[in-house]
């Protein structure tokens, strides 16, 4: 990237990616590019591109001659987005753990140690900042996928669990004990390298966490 | 993968018309993009074009490269092999699905596209190579046909995306396979119709893998 111009547009791509995916802006919310500009510091022209990047990654929707808007949530999106995240990230699981070696267990374990740290002092406190649990909640899922093989894969998973933690960021408020019981599970069947194991507690855990999400009652 | 819309602007149709000229191997791996040869190919601005390419590069189409502008990226053997895999799991898996809750208007949709497929495979044989792009889209076309039922836009979209990127190899190597090709697509049709799944599966795993083989061993790679 050269010049001065990318790096603000950069910079203002990532920050309202980051506020899409934290739900700071909120599912449907219009994106006029007038605050934009006041919010994120970008010209218009920046910001009209900046959206339709995060339209084709599926975070804005265009809305014909109306402009833009932060991509709705609903139930069967959710369950369509966990459904694929649970396929790839089983495949990830299944070849990562065959070909895993010492330093991808020791990066699940420390990815693992982070997450474990945040979840008991949210479920201490109650009312912390669910943004940190749900990044390293994502770390650690990445790390367990890590060794996979394929950057490929790599990608395709970033994209569609990035979207998954969206609809946690959304819906879900309080920390939970056990999803917390549940990544250590996790983490001690990769470790023993148990395939069948890490398989079915992936399921159980994508599976739980729908539930959770709707349960909530604000995704319809 | 993107619907046809009215009035796209600019951004969005010099867009489509460089991503779709990268897969198509018209803009070569490697291919320096100028900024100023490329206000004058596709009309757009140079700020447009800026920020189009940065969105290319997020989704692996280009390479930018500190202080030398963008490049089309580049190919190897190791990620044809990712690609492959990763396109040959989604589509097996989306078959298993599509088999299962397809219609009668997703059997007469793959029915179609298998017809639109062999036509083109027929002109290439004849000798008219001028055919292999068009016969490529109806490949894709014909893929995208048998997963079309599978319920999951979302795996319809992963699917779409990892087969454009796939699909840049075959057009950079212009390779057609010959008959084998035609008789694994006529296969493949078969078992849809019969609803095996299984049995499509197989099909699929050796057409891919035959295909990358094919490929690599053509050596334009790397």
């Amino acid at each position: 990237v050269t010049g001065e111009a990318p790096t603000v547009g950069q910079r203002a791509y990532l920050r309202i990616r980051d506020d899409v995916l934290q739900a700071r802006l909120a599912p449907g919310a219009k994106l006029k590019l007038d605050q934009l500009r006041k919010t994120y510091g970008a010209s218009t022209a920046t910001l009209r591109e900046i959206l339709s990047r995060l339209v084709s990654e599926k975070l804005v929707v265009a809305e014909g001659q109306r402009g833009f808007e932060v991509a709705p949530v609903s139930a069967a999106n959710l369950r369509e987005i966990a459904a694929l995240r649970l396929l790839v990230e089983r495949e990830g699981l299944r070849l990562s753990l065959a070909q895993g070696d010492a330093a991808w267990a020791a990066g699940a374990e420390a990815a693992h140690q982070a997450l474990a740290r945040l979840e008991e002092r949210a479920l201490a406190g109650g009312t912390a900042d669910a943004a940190p649990v749900l990044r390293h909640d994502w770390l650690f899922h990445r790390a367990l996928i890590a060794a996979c093989g394929s950057a490929a894969l790599m990608a395709a998973h970033a994209a569609v669990s990035e979207r998954y933690l969206r609809y946690q960021a959304v819906a879900v408020r309080a920390p939970d004990a056990a999803t917390a019981r549940e990544h250590q599970a996790l983490l001690a069947a990769a470790l023993a390298r148990d395939a069948a194991e890490a398989d079915a507690l992936v399921v159980r855990h994508v599976r739980r966490g729908v539930e959770m999400a709707l349960q909530s009652g604000l995704i319809r | 993968m993107h619907p046809p819309g009215p009035a796209l602007p600019i951004s969005e149709s010099t867009y489509r018309r460089i991503r779709s000229d990268i897969i198509f191997a018209e803009l070569r791996p490697g291919a320096k993009l100028k900024l100023g040869a490329l206000r004058l190919a596709y009309g757009a601005s140079v700020s447009t074009l800026r920020e189009l390419l940065n969105r290319l590069a997020a989704e692996g189409y280009v390479a930018a490269e500190s202080q030398r502008g963008f490049a089309v990226a580049g190919v190897s053997a190791a990620s044809l092999r990712e690609l492959a895999d990763l396109r040959l799991f989604l589509e097996n898996s989306a078959i298993e699905d599509s088999f299962r809750a397809g219609d009668l208007e997703w059997e007469a949709g793959v029915v179609a596209a298998h017809h639109k497929l062999a036509r083109a495979e027929k002109l290439i044989r004849d000798g008219h190579a001028t055919a292999l792009p068009v016969w490529k889209g109806y490949d894709r076309e014909f893929h995208q046909a048998l997963i079309a039922a599978c319920g999951s836009q979302e795996l319809l979209d992963l699917h779409a995306d990892i087969y454009d990127k796939y699909l840049r190899y075959l057009m950079l190597v212009g390779l057609y396979r010959g008959e084998v090709v035609s008789r694994e697509h006529a296969a493949l049709l078969d078992c849809a119709l019969a609803r095996d799944a299984a049995a499509a599966q197989r099909i699929l795993s050796v057409h891919v893998r035959d295909c990358v083989d094919a490929i690599v061993a053509h050596n334009t790679l790397n």
